[in-house]
């Protein structure tokens, strides 16, 4: 896996930007902008995902649960009772009121969940709503995806980790496409004296920002291949 | 041909405006000696590329950056320019022990300090350096104050590249720090002075004036600062 080190290097050899001793952009100012492209080609990119055994724990009679960690869910697929193994299943906001319509609110049905689903609060917390609503404590696992962590402490423009232990989830196709992209933007920050002094080419960005694009394609279409391979007759890769 | 050592050049000299009398002369060694550290300085100024590797012990650029210690005064005074630093093993090295820090502008480290201010008891990536000011008396005129980044409350030495002010020659067997090819302008330079001051005729001037090029005749009447390895830095003045 890449780390936001190797992010910033790919990025300086792109501008050729590579004496220390002059920059044209300090360090701080390139992971500045790798952090903003980071939120935008993330956004893109079908992320990795992860299971989670005892994702959520409820408790009798409450029906909301903050899913745990701090970092924005890109998705939460599958819902796993411990207890059964059978799925709740998560649906829409507008099915989930109809499931819920005519129900108590001040007693509602308590059980079992069978079904439940995902809202974002006003803190970006990520929700999950059951229904019918926990009569005890049931442990589910979950498989989720999360979009990457930022790089720095909320509120303050501290690195949460040193730059060589900051873990880019990104397949290889995704991390170049943010480098791409990145450089992009740098470059058309770059004033001219400075493209001459580093002896880049007026026209070096010209591919960059398209190769982003098709490098993005590239990954999501290798991570559809390979969610829908089942053994190598029915469409996808064999794997 | 060689580098010359200070006899040849006064021989040279002596020989360039025909003060060949050696029990008789009309220019002095002592002041001939006085006239070639003039233009040995001038040569230094707008030729140095020499870079001398300061141990920290020397230099003083052991440091352990916190906020509210921000900073250290380098001890030495005797620095046209700092262009390089890099992590030192211990004080006495003066040998890098990783790679060359970054350079940043005071007040862009000054920023990621107070931004970024986690103890990381590492080495500093980031490092600048500037004039400290003083008044004429105070002995501390040339003095630099010298700041990494990332903070660290472990003192780390630096090895520094700098660029020294000249050394004056003063024994016979002393060399200039530079190029024979520098060797010979400061002669020449210095015979251009000392053949008008012996009243030699302009033909006779002349010739040695051909043997100088335009810049460097320019250059006699200039101090030209900061050309060194590196080109300026952002936000620095050319020479």
């Amino acid at each position: 896996m890449s780390t936001l080190l190797d992010g910033v290097r790919e990025v300086r050899y792109r501008l050729r930007d590579r004496n220390p001793q002059g920059f044209a952009f300090s360090t701080p100012e390139v992971v500045h902008e790798l952090q903003a492209n980071l939120r935008i080609v993330a956004a893109k990119l079908l992320l990795g995902e992860e299971h989670v055994a005892g994702l959520v724990t409820t408790q009798p009679d409450v029906q909301a649960y903050v899913l745990p960690g701090s970092q924005l869910y890109a998705q939460l697929q599958y819902l796993k009772n411990e207890e059964d193994g059978f799925l709740v299943t998560i649906v829409s906001q507008v099915a989930f009121e109809a499931i819920q319509a005519g129900d108590s609110v001040v007693r509602p049905a308590s059980g079992l969940p069978q079904f439940a689903m995902i809202r974002e609060n006003a803190s970006q917390q990520t929700e999950i709503v059951f229904w019918t609503t926990p009569d005890k404590a049931y442990v589910f696992d979950g498989y989720r995806s999360l979009l990457p962590a930022s790089f720095f402490n909320a509120g303050t423009g501290v690195l949460t980790n040193l730059p060589q232990n900051t873990n880019i989830p990104f397949d290889d196709q995704g991390f170049e496409a943010w480098v791409c992209a990145t450089a992009v933007e740098l470059y058309n920050r770059m004033p001219a004296v400075d493209r001459a002094r580093l002896k880049i080419a007026d026209t070096a960005a010209g591919d960059w920002g398209a190769r982003a694009a098709d490098l993005i394609a590239s990954s999501r279409r290798r991570r559809i291949f390979q969610k829908i391979s089942s053994g190598g007759n029915r469409g996808g890769r064999r794997w | 041909m060689a580098l010359m050592q200070v006899s040849n050049m006064q021989q040279e000299v002596w020989d360039s405006i025909g003060d060949f009398d050696a029990s008789n002369r009309s220019v002095d060694a002592t002041t001939l000696l006085r006239v070639l550290n003039k233009c040995y300085s001038h040569i230094k100024g707008f030729e140095d590329n020499r870079v001398y590797y300061v141990p920290a012990n020397v230099s003083g650029a052991s440091i352990a950056p916190q906020v509210g210690s921000l900073w250290v005064t380098l001890t030495e005074k005797t620095y046209r320019n700092i262009l390089e630093c890099y992590p030192a093993q211990n004080n006495a090295a003066t040998t890098p022990f990783g790679p060359s820090l970054e350079w940043m502008e005071q007040w862009e480290l000054f920023n990621m300090q107070n931004e970024d201010n986690t103890d990381r008891q590492i080495f500093g990536s980031a490092w600048t350096a500037w004039r400290q000011g003083a008044t004429p008396s105070s002995g501390n005129v040339g003095k630099f104050n010298f700041a990494v980044w990332p903070v660290s409350s472990v003192v780390h030495d630096y090895l520094l590249g700098v660029l020294r002010e000249v050394t004056a020659l003063v024994n016979q067997t002393d060399i200039p720090d530079g190029s024979e090819e520098d060797h010979h302008y400061v002669c020449d330079m210095t015979s251009l002075i000392m053949g008008r001051w012996m009243g030699r005729s302009e033909e006779w001037l002349g010739d040695i004036r051909a043997r100088l090029p335009e810049q460097l005749l320019t250059a006699t009447h200039q101090l030209a600062k900061d050309i060194g390895l590196v080109k300026p830095r952002p936000g620095q003045e050319a020479a």
